[in-house]
């Protein structure tokens, strides 16, 4: 049994994109329609990252060290 | 957060990205890979072109030496950094490939997995060129990632268990299948400290 289940709406079913990533500042991200909410794995806190307004978000991914993060569209 | 810089270039969608250190690279629907660096001025630095349809998986190896590339065309490419051809080619697979993963603790070996026509995970040792193992995983393989803390292997799966498997290393005899998903388990990521992982579908 997963010991937490978080809650993705629309989060898109299509088998090319990667649009969950867990960072080095323990952060998961993730990209949800034309946005990209953060997700603090200590606090269990979310915030709203970015909106591509009509884009769709379709990659996201975390620098190896630094704070950075990558947002395809 | 701020926006630190937008990169352009691509002619369709971005669905993969992989970072080393000095490089962001981004593969698109445009059947291109971009490299990227955050200190050059210019929008890439470099172009891979070698897929034939959308490339859909993308993995710098934990040294930084080669980037490895799967597509919707059912190749896995893997490119060095300074070649603009690719160094490997596997045309194994019969279905698109998207789960690829470095090992973290054998140099030079990389996991592929196959979509539904396929639902095979394939050991690529890049040092010989050579294909080493051969797993049927009896379902699409839409992740793949190796464990940082031991010798295991997750793979995550669509069509049509929908599941998620964790393998002994280097036998492959599965240790456990973790069912919860009520649609294909597309996405999948692991904490820094390599304890948990967090999976993601359109359920």
């Amino acid at each position: 049994m997963p010991v937490k289940v978080l809650d993705a709406p629309s989060l898109q079913d299509d088998y090319y994109l990667n649009l969950l990533d867990w960072g080095a500042q323990n952060f998961l991200a993730v990209g949800l329609s034309s946005s990209v909410y953060l997700w603090n794995a200590a606090t269990a806190k979310v915030n709203k990252l970015c909106d591509l307004q009509s884009q769709s978000v379709t990659s996201v991914s975390w620098a190896l060290r630094d704070a950075n993060i990558a947002i395809g569209g | 957060m701020s926006k630190v810089r937008t990169f352009k270039g691509h002619t369709n969608r971005v669905g993969s990205l992989s970072w080393s250190t000095s490089l962001l690279s981004t593969g698109s629907r445009d059947k291109t890979i971009l490299n990227r660096d955050l200190r050059d001025a210019k929008q890439f630095i470099s172009c891979f072109e070698g897929h034939k349809q959308e490339v859909c998986g993308l993995k710098w190896s934990p040294d930084e030496q080669m980037l490895c590339s799967g597509g919707n065309d059912n190749k896995l490419l893997v490119w060095n950094p300074k070649s603009s051809e690719p160094v490997l080619k596997f045309c194994d697979h019969q279905a698109a490939v998207k789960a690829v993963a470095w090992s973290p603790h054998q140099h030079g070996m990389l996991v592929s997995g196959g979509g539904t026509a396929d639902k095979t995970i394939r050991f690529r040792n890049t040092l010989t060129g050579t294909t080493t193992k051969v797993v049927e995983a009896g379902s699409q393989v839409c992740a793949l990632m190796f464990s940082k803390v031991s010798q295991e292997l997750v793979s995550t799966h669509g069509y049509q268990l929908n599941e998620i498997n964790l393998w002994k290393l280097p036998s492959m005899s599965k240790v456990a299948t973790l069912t919860g998903h009520s649609s294909r388990v597309l996405y999948l990521a692991m904490s820094a400290d390599g304890s948990s992982i967090v999976t993601g579908a359109g359920d």
